[in-house]
């Protein structure tokens, strides 16, 4: 059995299910004249059925290795949160606290935390990243990125 | 005879120092946002619109056209280095682009792109100059039922893009088409799967759903492993392709241009659906598919042969029916309007200055954008060289610029995280991202178009037989399915056959 395949198929099987009951909400009508919900619940139908599909043969595979990446691989997943966590972070306050600080809190985060540089080095390079984007982008090409608390200059 | 003649008239119209300034900046600019992921052709020519009012019409559409395929160049060097897509019809490049700059390969990888992008586009802009005319009448019997076939025929094609699984390859076609579905119904006006949010009416941006998927993700999973920048490091050598890998890509660009180039002329194709069903062409006419993937650089050179011809395909029905097929042209259109020209079939005969100035400064265009790329390989390839440390967070942030600058809406930017995460996981379980994407444009296209043949006939799928492109489209689209397996079942009978004789 392999476990990756069957979650994952699973969780494909459930939205399967759950879009099939969201699709019947709409109307269907009849397939020479399909309504709003008539493709939706043929997709969301045969997305259930493919993936009940690799359940089972997940389920009857002899394997015990994931057929995703391979385990030899060292991996930390405390980085993938910290990388995951910050930009959700920076997302959130992006049009709040504006382009330039929120895009230097979050460059200098992730090159002082993942990318190893010493505090001082990752801030001065977060903030010449930071306002070297904004020049490109908002100043030359007029792309009008947040400015939040700094106003606009 | 009268198309040299005309063409020659065009050459001296594209050579005067204003439209040669006019088509030089047109493809700088163009190669420059192609290489930036995020800004696009569209938003650039938007831009750069009100900009053109004051020049001559000659010059402000051969500078916006210079634009469009100028990006088409750029957009594989962001694709090859980065496995982000430089503008959305490099998805595909990044498949085997990127896998070809992990072994080193990177600079062969560029060359190809850019010589392959030259073949194509020039060939395309011969197109235009020899076939006009008589392709623009073609296009105009293509209506709802024989788009719908072309689909049909390129999703039979997607089944051989993946080269995992093939249930988890259907898995992800139909979750990419299911996700099509949200949005505004086009046809009856419901909203369908937004849960009641305003971003979600004009259905997931692909934009950030790309970005996400590809971009994204692949900060995810290289942050979480011990990163090897030795990969990289290893053997950057060669920058120019060698006589194999011209041997290995003559064929390829020759088929993508045409490909491009003959899908780029239906509207609603754009330059994306052509580069995934060369990609799939290749794939499938390969001796050795398991290649694929893997960075092999047929997957490379087809699908950027065709983004670049597709550019000018798209420009025959603009330029002859005054018709644009996809949203840049339509900017293109609108360039037209405000110079007050109508572009139609007269045009060619009222102001052939006008008509055979821009195709031959997409010839100009070609050859400048050439000079312009070759030298820049090995400075793009200078760029692996910076530490991934200080790569990582610069991907993110241009992946947030790119999708902010699209509709400047916070909600896109939460899809983008969520498409990110879900790329991760997709990568982590052995899902691949590239049929969910293409059958996510495909979908929307191929519900509208069936949906709007059965109304054309009341309620009749005899509408799909009856006209004879559609029918023709249709046999082959069930030749592309059934072929294979035929094959397959022939090979293996004759291997067994030995074995009865015995």
């Amino acid at each position: 059995m392999s476990r990756p395949d069957v979650w994952s198929a699973g969780a494909l099987a459930l939205l399967g299910l759950v879009m099939l009951v969201k699709a019947a909400e709409l109307e269907i009508g009849p397939p020479t004249r399909p309504g709003p919900g008539f493709f939706p619940a043929v997709l969301a139908a045969a997305l259930l059925l493919v993936a009940l599909a690799i359940m089972t043969m997940a389920w009857r595979a002899p394997a015990v290795t994931p057929s995703a990446a391979p385990a030899s691989e060292r991996t930390d997943p405390r980085k993938l949160l910290a990388t995951l966590g910050a930009f959700v972070a920076y997302v959130t306050v992006f049009e709040r606290l504006g382009f330039l600080v929120a895009t230097v809190a979050l460059l200098a985060f992730l090159l002082g935390t993942l990318g190893g540089y010493r505090w001082p080095v990752a801030l001065g390079a977060a903030m010449g990243m930071a306002i070297g984007a904004y020049l490109v982008f908002d100043t030359w090409l007029q792309l009008r990125l947040p400015p939040g608390v700094l106003g606009r200059w | 005879m009268d198309l040299f003649a005309s063409l020659f008239a065009g050459f001296a119209v594209s050579l005067t120092p204003a439209n040669l300034l006019a088509c030089f900046t047109g493809v700088l600019v163009g190669t420059l946002i192609g290489v930036l992921p995020g800004i696009g052709p569209v938003a650039t020519m938007s831009l750069l619109l009100p900009a053109t009012y004051a020049m001559s019409p000659t010059a402000s559409i051969i500078m916006l056209a210079g634009i469009y395929y100028g990006a088409m160049y750029g957009g594989s060097t962001t694709s090859i280095l980065a496995n982000i897509p430089g503008e959305s019809a490099s998805v595909v490049t990044c498949l085997d682009g990127y896998q070809m700059a992990r072994q080193g390969r990177a600079g062969i990888a560029l060359g190809i792109a850019a010589f392959g992008s030259f073949i194509a586009g020039t060939l395309s802009v011969l197109g235009i100059s020899l076939l006009a005319p008589p392709l623009a009448a073609a296009a105009l019997q293509f209506g709802p039922p024989e788009i719908f076939a072309v689909l049909l025929l390129g999703f039979t094609l997607v089944t051989h893009l993946s080269g995992g699984s093939k249930l988890k390859t259907a898995a992800m076609a139909i979750l990419g088409m299911l996700l099509g579905t949200v949005g505004i119904d086009p046809i009856s006006g419901i909203a369908r799967f937004t849960f009641g949010t305003i971003t979600l009416n004009d259905g997931v941006g692909l934009i950030p759903m790309i970005m996400g998927l590809f971009g994204v993700s692949e900060v995810l999973l290289n942050v979480e492993r011990e990163v090897k920048q030795e990969i990289y490091r290893a053997r950057i050598g060669g920058l120019l392709p060698g006589r194999a890998d011209w041997k290995a890509s003559a064929a390829p660009i020759g088929r993508g241009s045409l490909l491009g180039f003959v899908l780029g002329i239906l509207p609603g194709m754009g330059a994306i659906i052509p580069t995934f069903i060369a990609y799939a062409l290749e794939k499938r006419l390969a001796r050795d598919p398991e290649r694929f993937g893997r960075g092999a650089i047929e997957g490379v050179a087809g699908p950027e042969a065709a983004n670049n011809a597709a550019t000018g395909g798209a420009l025959i029905p603009l330029l002859t029916l005054g018709v644009a097929p996809n949203v840049p042209m339509a900017i293109l259109l609108g360039a037209f309007l405000i110079h007050g020209i109508q572009p139609g079939p007269l045009m060619i005969t009222e102001r052939p200055e006008l008509f055979w100035g821009v195709v031959a400064s997409m010839y100009v265009g070609n050859v400048m954008l050439l000079i312009l790329n070759l030298p820049l390989i090995g400075l793009w390839v200078q760029l692996l060289r910076v530490p991934y440390g200080l790569l990582f967070p610069l991907i993110l942030l241009f992946c947030t610029i790119g999708v902010w600058s699209e509709h400047a809406n916070p909600a896109d930017l939460v899809v983008l995280g969520v498409f990110g995460a879900i790329g991760y996981l997709m990568r982590k379980l052995a899902y691949e991202p590239a049929p969910l994407v293409l059958a996510f444009v495909l979908g929307r296209m191929a519900e509208e178009s069936l949906r709007q043949s059965l109304l054309l006939s009341r309620g009749s799928f005899a509408i799909l037989t009856t006209r004879p492109l559609a029918f023709a489209l249709l046999a082959l689209t069930l030749a592309a399915a059934v072929l294979p397996v035929l094959m397959a079942a022939a090979r293996r009978m004759r291997r067994q056959a030995p074995r009865t004789l015995a």
